[in-house]
């Protein structure tokens, strides 16, 4: 680490041949999105007129977007260069090298992850209850990880995607009439129903499954699982809600409703 | 002088009677403590953490909760580092090196207590750097014109490109361009022009800072963490903890040369704690005996007590540039920055004007939160031991709720999510393949001042280069740029290498160190 640190730093350093197949693929994604970015940004107004206003070239709003675009398509052509001239674009077209190889239980990993947190922000946090949206994926993440069960990246990824095809359909059905899309927040409260009892029934199944088919029987982690998967989200949920006045995305989530009449009515809370 | 010694003096009294600022200041310490031990949890996730929850706070509060937290999640690195031979942040890699044999050794509580107390003075003497300095700094930069300000953006992307990414500095000048590209989302602050939003109203006024650092630090450690599927030793008892005043007296010398590399270091846009540990420690090393350098990493005193002095006076450098010149000089202080902008003040030239006697409040608050450090650091060392029990992927899904939340918190939108994710995914790949994070956030928070700057000089110049050559530090920061970029050069590089190591041999030759 301390060599690491040392290193001598060069434009031209010598580096292993993953590497360069590496270096070679991102530069040459960098390089599509700067000359993208480069041919939109020609678009915006150079020295016309634009809202009335005479513009010169030394005002326009393109000037620093295009020297910054310019010098990213400038440093990945040079990162391209030199990845190339280390045989970089080979194995260019397998998909394995893009994806990491699928049998390694890292990269499995890793796109579970990332899966993960897609879904959770995209579809189960803007339609239905944040508690129960977080409990099912802080539940995901432990039963793969901490208190690992059986088979459970496959039951668990079909679980998820069945759930959140669900939750979609659910919130495109009921107000189909709006302009609503897939990514906006749940208003209707027949449809934040309709996604919590979804939400309620998925998270039922995954902790039958973590807790009836672990990997190695452990009471004691299946019991802590439990209780962090299902109180560290309450915990959260009323100290944003309650203590910091953060309303939840959905503010009329099963969840969200209960708390509010048990803290506001029946404990008088101010 | 005197007014400004009594309101120093008035501020850090009115902060340390108040039990409530204390409850904030020693709480938000051992919070920082706790994250820097955790391995996968950092200073800077921490501060953006935090931000969310003190957003609704008073300015006053949240600073003293969030430099709280910054000084002990520096500190609290070495915790681990120490313990179980595993850097709770980068900044603590360096101490890993000799803590842990210390910890073999059976002195694992010497070792902690070393380092609590190095920390602590590391801290004020970073602190004393940055009470002096700052003024001078801040009275000049008053005088920079839009083309200074454009130039320091400059410098600061070139500078942290090239020292963050050792091996390619492509790598670290392109996550750079990256970050100042992310910067020109929105409408234009000259003509209101909608610059790459792609139709989403929630774009116009441009990326929020606080919830694009969350992603761009918070995200990749959660995905980075969980796959990789970290298991932790399990720690050793810790005997006495409280040092031996000799072995300070011992160390002072390392402890005041360390002190002065991390404000060095931290002053330099971009490159932070880690960097700072790791020069000192060979910086500690090269100025010991032969019989002293045998000592390295096999347990020398010397090593951790200069490793954590720098990395904690690294935070006092860190905020030079950040207070004076609203460039962030590490990326906690990045993170820093955002949660400043969201109380309202504004880092820069102009603070004193628009904040009277800022700089004396901030210094005063980190000094009690060096107290409230080095006092937890001896009080609680044993708890946070236990802490360390806590398996990663029990507590990394929660922090990755919790930066979920906090993006969310701040602004009430779920837009935010909406951009906090890709941003965090796109981070992780970045990382995975080399790319420094720093420069990017260093591109994301100086863009929007380099943009305004360079078209605000140009319109004064009606379209002219010419002015820039005919001022005096935007000539310096030009030549710095260019010395930067023709340096990397595989010719130039071999010549200026040879030449200073040349120039350093022969000075170690006449004035050798005993």
């Amino acid at each position: 680490m301390e060599q690491q640190s040392n290193a001598p730093s060069t434009v031209l350093t010598a580096g292993s041949a993953a590497d360069a197949q590496q270096d070679f693929k991102v530069a040459l994604v960098l390089l599509a999105v700067a000359v993208a970015l480069l041919v939109h940004t020609l678009g915006f107004p150079m020295s016309g007129s634009y809202g009335g206003v005479d513009n010169q070239w030394f005002v326009s709003p393109a000037l620093f977007p295009l020297l910054v675009c310019g010098l990213l398509v400038i440093c990945s052509g040079m990162l391209l260069y030199k990845a190339t001239r280390k045989q970089g674009f080979r194995g260019f077209g397998e998909l394995r090298g893009w994806l990491g190889d699928w049998r390694n239980e890292r990269i499995k990993d890793r796109w579970y992850v990332i899966g993960l947190l897609l879904v959770y922000v995209y579809v189960y946090i803007p339609s239905t209850d944040f508690y129960l949206a977080s409990v099912v994926f802080l539940l995901s993440l432990t039963s793969r990880f901490y208190y690992p069960m059986v088979n459970g990246l496959s039951r668990s990824s079909t679980l998820h995607l069945v759930l959140a095809l669900c939750l979609i359909a659910v919130k495109l059905n009921v107000n189909v009439s709006e302009d609503t899309h897939w990514l906006s927040i749940n208003y209707d409260e027949d449809a934040i129903r309709y996604s919590d009892l979804s939400m309620l029934m998925a998270l039922m199944c995954l902790l039958t499954l973590s807790v009836c088919f672990p990997q190695n029987k452990d009471r004691k982690r299946a019991v802590i699982q439990v209780l962090v998967v299902l109180l560290v989200p309450l915990l959260l949920v009323c100290t944003f809600n309650f203590l910091l006045y953060v309303p939840m995305p959905v503010e009329y989530g099963t969840v969200s409703d209960f708390l509010n009449y048990l803290v506001y009515d029946v404990l008088a809370f101010q | 002088m005197l007014e400004q010694f009594s309101h120093f003096f008035s501020t850090l009294f009115a902060l340390a009677t108040s039990p409530t600022n204390l409850l904030v200041v020693f709480g938000a310490s051992f919070v920082g403590i706790i994250f820097g031990s955790m391995p996968g949890l950092t200073a800077t996730l921490g501060i953006a953490l935090l931000t969310s929850l003190t957003y609704g706070f008073g300015p006053d509060v949240a600073l003293l909760a969030l430099l709280g937290l910054y000084v002990g999640a520096i500190y609290g690195g070495s915790y681990p580092a120490i313990l179980i031979n595993i850097p709770g942040t980068p900044a603590a890699a360096a101490t890993a090196l000799d803590g842990y044999p210390l910890t073999q050794k059976g002195q694992a509580g010497r070792a902690l207590g070393l380092t609590t107390t190095a920390s602590f003075i590391g801290t004020l003497i970073g602190l004393l750097f940055l009470v002096t300095l700052s003024p001078f700094i801040a009275s000049m930069a008053l005088q920079f014109t839009s083309w200074e300000f454009f130039l320091l953006a400059l410098f600061g992307i070139v500078i942290s490109g090239t020292l963050t990414s050792p091996g390619t500095v492509l790598k670290g000048w392109i996550a750079g361009l990256i970050g100042l590209f992310l910067a020109t989302i929105g409408r234009d602050s000259l003509q209101y022009f909608p610059r790459y939003t792609a139709g989403f109203s929630e774009l116009d006024a441009g990326l929020e800072i606080v919830p694009v650092l969350i992603g761009a630090f918070g995200i990749p450690q959660v995905i980075r963490v969980l796959s990789e599927r970290r298991s932790l030793a399990e720690a050793p008892k810790l005997g006495r903890i409280l040092p031996e005043l000799s072995a300070i007296t011992r160390n002072i010398k390392h402890i005041f040369r360390s002190s002065t590399i991390g404000v060095g270091v931290g002053s330099v846009p971009g490159i932070g704690e880690d960097i700072a540990g790791w020069v000192s420690y060979s910086t500690a090393k090269n100025a010991s005996t032969p019989e002293q350098q045998k000592e390295f990493g096999k347990g020398s005193e010397a090593a951790i007590v200069s490793s954590e002095t720098a990395n904690n006076a690294c935070i006092g450098g860190a905020l030079i540039p950040l207070l004076t010149l609203g460039i962030p000089g590490s990326p906690p202080a990045a993170m820093l920055l955002g949660a400043l902008l969201l109380h309202g003040i504004t880092p820069g030239p102009s603070i004193e004007v628009d904040h009277p006697n800022f700089l004396l409040e901030v210094t005063a608050i980190m000094v009690l939160a060096s107290f409230a450090m080095w006092a937890n650091g001896m009080l609680l060392a044993k708890q946070v031991v236990k802490l360390l029990t806590i398996p990663a992927p029990l507590f990394i899904p929660v922090v990755g709720i919790l930066c979920i939340l906090g993006g969310y918190a701040l602004g009430l939108s779920i837009f935010n999510l909406y951009i906090l994710i890709p941003v965090g995914i796109a981070a992780y790949f970045l990382g995975e393949m080399d790319f420094p994070i720093a420069p990017m956030v260093i591109g994301l928070v100086l863009g929007g001042m380099a943009d305004e700057s360079l078209r605000r000089a140009l319109m004064l110049s009606e379209g002219s280069f010419l002015p820039m050559f005919e001022r005096p530090v935007a000539v310096i920061l030009l030549v710095i740029i260019g010395c930067f970029i023709v340096n990397q050069i595989p010719a130039v590089r071999t010549r200026t290498t040879s030449f200073w190591a040349g120039l350093f041999s022969r000075l170690a030759r006449k004035s050798p160190v005993v």
